[in-house]
């Protein structure tokens, strides 16, 4: 394979990346022999595959993925919750509860403008998306706050092997859970929770620019001697 | 349509361009924060707003496909866009440039990765100049790309046209009032082929496959005026910081 750009650089969409045999990743398309980007992002060359992780766009829903999520709407045996995805995802009460409640009246389980922690546990062939959140750390989220971010940000959130995320909690003690479409629960000292939320809006407009975890560090260290 | 004009002087037009020159374009890009992706456009005297909101579920429910996402473009021009008032609200003009919209941005977009969902282009002119619809075009796919919606490729667009039996690039307004003909295209570098192909005006065959020729070249320097906006908001707020 024959690489038309650097490593990491930024491409547009329409721009080729590369010449030589397809391997499909996501952010990429085929026009003839030559692999073009089909998003604006950043290219990641490894090996023989090639990658285009996009700067922006909304959530696309995976199997597997853990997300926050807000109640929208009431079904006779399920809910709707707003996932920030194109779509609105359905928790059944079978999935749903860890014991045997009363189900004649959903509403008094979770309400309206609630938010639940979830997990996908599948994506339809017509992306009906299917939740649970039967195990432990999955369930309904009480007080604290959510900070929505854009979902391509959330890696920068949590960094490498989890930096990021182990710096905002150790150094805020607060608690945090991060949602992979995007939205981050913050649960602690009010005054913290503003700092971390101002720091996760930091992480938001900066997240393509290097050296963010020294910055979110010194950021935090400014604030919090106030 | 006649009016007594100079419409060249020492080869040069009315605005001191050469034939085969654009006019200055200068776009940004993510100007609204409550859309999905935007833009806004200086092309001339043009200015454009761009917003795209998507993709989402699509509305009303009888529009839906379920084997992919539909587009819905729509154009309006402000009230005090024009020299004259302009009768605010939807028109017979809007409804039609934002039907040539949608169809030239259509083929350019990935939409069968969302099944069931609409993307919703608003083009919003607050000053006009002629060529507002190949300026809405280009404006349009750069919001797209912000909104980071997967396409092919970006959409560039201009206008070709005939004034004083020269064929000449980028219409200006008194050229677009005056002059003979007007030739709206929008162009996809990659397929090599337009999306975009109307006429106002008369042209002979021959005339017509110059201005083609013409108006593609114009397309591709937008088309790199496109790419440079695109990177420009993420290597700029790179150099601030450091």
């Amino acid at each position: 394979m024959e690489f038309l750009v650097k490593d990491r650089s930024i491409v547009t969409p329409g721009m080729a990346i590369a010449k030589g045999p397809f391997k499909y990743e996501y952010g990429v398309d085929k026009f003839e022999d030559t692999i073009i980007s089909s998003v604006l992002g950043i290219v990641y060359i490894e090996n023989n595959s090639v990658r285009v992780v996009p700067l922006e766009g909304k959530y696309m829903p995976k199997r597997g993925d853990d997300v926050i999520g807000t109640v929208v709407g009431i079904n006779p045996l399920s809910w709707d919750l707003d996932i920030n995805a194109p779509y609105l995802a359905n928790l059944h009460v079978q999935d749903a509860l860890r014991y045997v409640k009363d189900t004649s009246n959903l509403d008094r389980i979770f309400k309206v403008g609630e938010v639940i922690y979830a997990n996908i546990k599948d994506v339809g062939e017509s992306s009906d998306i299917a939740l649970q959140s039967k195990e432990r750390p999955y369930g309904k989220l009480k007080w604290g706050r959510i900070v929505k971010i854009n979902a391509t940000r959330v890696p920068r959130v949590i960094g490498k092997k989890g930096s990021m995320i182990k710096l905002l909690k150790q150094m805020s003690k607060c608690e945090i859970m991060v949602g992979q479409n995007g939205n981050i629960w913050i649960k602690g000292e009010r005054q913290m929770e503003g700092i971390v939320e101002k720091a996760i809006n930091k992480i938001d407009n900066e997240a393509h620019i290097p050296g963010l975890t020294d910055r979110i560090k010194k950021m935090l260290e400014i604030e919090l001697s106030k | 349509m006649d009016k007594d004009i100079k419409f060249f002087e020492n080869g040069k037009r009315i605005d001191g361009r050469d034939v085969d020159e654009l006019r200055n374009i200068n776009i940004e890009v993510g100007v609204f924060k409550r859309a999905d992706g935007s833009s806004y456009i200086e092309w001339g005297g043009n200015k454009i707003y761009c917003a795209v909101y998507g993709p989402r579920e699509a509305y009303p429910r009888f529009l839906q496909k379920s084997d992919r996402a539909i587009l819905k473009c729509r154009y309006n021009m402000a009230s005090f866009a024009v020299e004259d008032r302009k009768r605010p609200g939807p028109s017979r003009r809007g409804v039609e440039i934002g039907k040539v919209t949608q169809g030239a941005l259509e083929p350019a977009l990935l939409l069968e990765n969302f099944p069931k969902c609409m993307v919703e282009v608003n083009i919003e002119v607050v000053q006009a100049d002629a060529g507002t619809r190949c300026a809405g075009i280009a404006a349009a796919s750069v919001a797209l790309a912000n909104a980071g919606i997967p396409m092919k490729e970006l959409v560039p667009s201009c206008a070709a046209g005939k004034v004083d039996d020269r064929i000449v690039l980028d219409l200006s307004k008194e050229e677009d009032n005056y002059g003979q003909a007007d030739l709206p295209l929008a162009f996809l570098p990659r397929k090599n082929e337009f999306s975009l192909l109307q006429m106002d005006g008369d042209l002979s065959e021959e005339q017509l496959e110059e201005a083609l020729e013409l108006g593609k070249k114009g397309c591709l320097e937008v088309y790199e005026i496109q790419k440079e906006a695109l990177k420009k908001k993420y290597v700029r707020e790179d150099d601030s910081n450091e």
